[in-house]
C-alpha cells in the first residue's frame, strides 16, 4: 500500500524499561549525567526518552522496571518560552 | 559480474593533520596504493571517493587535482561510517560490471576534535538529554545493554574488547594510538556513556586509505592480486524499535548471509576479521552477527581469547577503530587495507600467519552495512 490513512491509538502513560545508557559526556550545553532510555509501551510502541527522578547509576536501574510518563519544562526556547517535554520516571503506582 | 582483484593498497597513519587538507591526505593514500600496484594515475579509469564531512565538496575531483586530472569519471560517496567501504564497493562494481579495467577507491576524513558532538539543532530547541540520547556513545551503549539484558553479558566482558584491540595496536605503526591498557584501566577510565568508558570509545581523527581494484586479466598482467570474493551493501529493514534504538544487528546479519553465500565461504573459513568496533559493545554484538560464535556466546568468545592475535579467529589485529582510529570516510578502506596486507603476508609484526581469507565489516548508522570478503 503506497498511501493510506492513519488510525489514532491512545497510548498508555506507563510502560517498562527496555534498555538504557547513562550519558556522562554530551554536546556542549547539555547537563550531564542523564539516563537515556528506551521504554516499551503495552501497545507495542517503543519510545526514546530520558528517565528522571532516578539516580544515574546502574544499581538504581533494572531491565523491565515499570516506568510512568511525566512532563516538565525542559528549557526555554530563543524567545524565552517554556519548552515542555515528556519524560519517564520509575512508576509510583496508581497507573 | 566478473572477478575483481585488489592490486594495491595504501594508507597513512591515522591521527591529526592540522596543517594538511582532505584532498592532500586522500591524494597521498591514492599514490601509495598506485605505487603498491605498480600503476600510475594514467592507468586509472574510475575513481570513487568517500568523505563524510566534505560530502558536498567534490573530494574525488580535488584528489585528482593533486595526483593527476585525467578526465576520468569520479563519484563522491557519503554513507555514514560506511562511506569508505561504499566507495570501495563502487570501484568494485565499476570493474565487476566490465565497464573499467582499473578503478581506485579513496576514503578520507578530517574530523577535528569535536567529532559527532558538534552541530546542534536549528530550531534552538535542544532534544539531546531531553528525548534520551541520539549520540553514538549512548546508542551503542544501549545496543550493548540489549546484549546484557538478553545474555547476561557483563561490562567487564565489553571492556576486554578494548584491552585486546589497544594491545593489538601496539604492533601497528599506522594506528592513531599504540598504547596498551589494562582491564582495570579500562573499567576505571572516565565514563562516557555506560557501559562504555573512554577507552571503549573510538577516537576522532584524520586519515586516508586507498585501494586499487582491477580485472582478473589486469591482475595477471601485473602479477598481483587478492580476489574480492564478495562485496555486499545493505540498509536496515523497518522495525518498530529501529525508530528509537537503531538496529545495528539485522543489517549486519543480512549482509553476512549474502556475503558468505556469494563468496562460497563460511565464518569457519575466515583467518581474520576487521569489524566495526566503534565502541567496545559493538564488537561483541558483531561476533554473533557475523557468525563467529553461536547466539549469546560473544561474552564467552572474548573471555577465551580466541579473537586475540594468535587465537582461533583474530578480530581487529590492526587495533580496530578503538585504537587505530575512526576517521569516518577512511575507515572502510583502511579495513580492506588491513585484510589485504595479511593476505599478502605483508603485515609485519602483526601478521596473521598463513591468512588466506579475510572479512572486512563496516556499519554506518542511518543505516548502511558493508561486508567485503577477500581471499588468495
Amino acid at each position: 500500500m503506497a498511501r493510506g490513512s492513519f488510525e489514532e491509538v491512545p497510548l498508555s502513560r506507563t510502560g517498562t524499561l527496555w534498555v538504557y545508557s547513562i550519558v556522562h559526556q554530551s554536546s556542549p550545553g547539555v547537563p550531564v549525567p542523564y539516563v537515556a532510555a528506551i521504554v516499551d509501551l503495552p501497545e507495542g510502541v517503543s519510545v526514546r526518552c530520558s528517565l528522571v527522578d532516578v539516580a544515574p547509576d546502574p544499581a538504581a536501574l533494572s531491565f523491565g522496571m515499570p516506568v510512568e510518563m511525566t512532563t516538565a519544562v525542559s528549557q526555554q526556547d530563543r524567545d524565552g518560552n517554556d519548552v515542555v517535554a515528556f519524560f519517564f520516571r520509575p512508576a509510583q503506582g496508581g497507573a | 559480474m566478473r572477478d575483481v582483484h585488489v592490486a594495491g593498497v595504501g594508507m597513512i597513519r591515522f591521527g591529526r593533520y592540522k596543517d594538511r587538507d582532505v584532498p592532500d591526505l586522500g591524494g597521498e593514500a591514492a599514490l601509495l596504493a598506485l605505487d603498491d600496484a605498480g600503476l600510475g594515475v594514467r592507468d586509472v579509469e574510475f575513481l570513487a571517493a568517500g568523505s563524510l564531512f566534505q560530502a558536498n565538496a567534490m573530494v574525488g575531483q580535488r584528489i585528482l587535482q593533486q595526483v593527476g586530472q585525467t578526465g576520468i569519471p569520479v563519484v563522491n560517496v557519503a554513507n555514514a561510517c560506511a562511506t569508505g567501504s561504499t566507495a570501495f564497493r563502487e570501484a568494485w562494481l565499476a570493474v565487476a560490471s566490465g565497464e573499467h579495467e582499473v578503478a581506485v577507491a579513496v576514503g578520507v576524513e578530517q574530523m577535528g576534535k569535536m567529532g559527532l558532538l558538534g552541530g546542534g539543532g536549528g530550531s534552538g530547541v535542544r532534544t539531546e538529554g531531553v528525548l534520551g540520547s541520539g549520540l553514538m556513545p549512548a546508542v551503542f551503549g544501549q545496543a550493548g545493554m540489549e546484549h546484557m539484558r538478553r545474555h547476561g553479558t557483563t561490562q567487564a566482558q565489553f571492556a576486554k574488547v578494548a584491552v585486546k584491540n589497544h594491545r593489538h595496536s601496539t604492533r601497528n605503526p599506522l594506528s592513531q594510538y599504540q598504547v596498551e591498557v589494562s582491564l582495570d584501566e579500562v573499567l576505571n577510565a572516565r565514563m562516557v556513556a555506560y557501559p562504555n568508558t573512554l577507552y571503549m570509545c573510538c577516537p576522532t581523527g584524520d586519515g586516508a586509505a586507498a585501494a586499487v581494484v582491477v580485472s582478473a586479466a589486469k591482475a595477471r598482467q601485473l602479477g598481483v592480486g587478492v580476489k574480492v570474493l564478495a562485496s555486499v551493501l545493505t540498509s536496515d529493514p523497518w522495525s518498530e524499535r529501529d525508530l528509537t534504538l537503531p538496529d545495528v544487528n539485522t543489517l549486519t546479519r543480512s549482509a553476512a548471509a549474502r556475503a558468505y553465500e556469494r563468496a562460497g565461504v563460511g565464518p569457519e573459513d575466515l583467518d581474520l576479521v576487521e569489524l566495526h568496533d566503534c565502541f567496545a559493545t559493538a564488537e561483541l554484538l558483531h561476533y554473533e552477527n557475523l557468525g563467529l560464535c553461536a547466539e549469546g556466546e560473544a561474552g564467552r568468545l572474548i573471555d577465551t581469547g580466541e579473537t586475540a592475535h594468535g587465537g582461533r579467529i583474530p578480530v581487529n589485529v590492526s587495533g580496530g577503530l578503538l585504537s587505530k582510529g575512526h576517521p569516518l570516510g577512511a575507515t572502510g578502506v583502511a579495513n580492506i587495507f588491513e585484510i589485504v596486507q595479511h593476505l599478502r603476508g605483508r603485515a609485519a609484526a602483526r601478521q596473521v600467519d598463513g591468512a588466506r581469507v579475510g572479512l572486512a565489516h563496516v556499519i554506518g548508522l542511518g543505516s548502511a552495512c558493508t561486508i567485503n570478503i577477500l581471499g588468495v
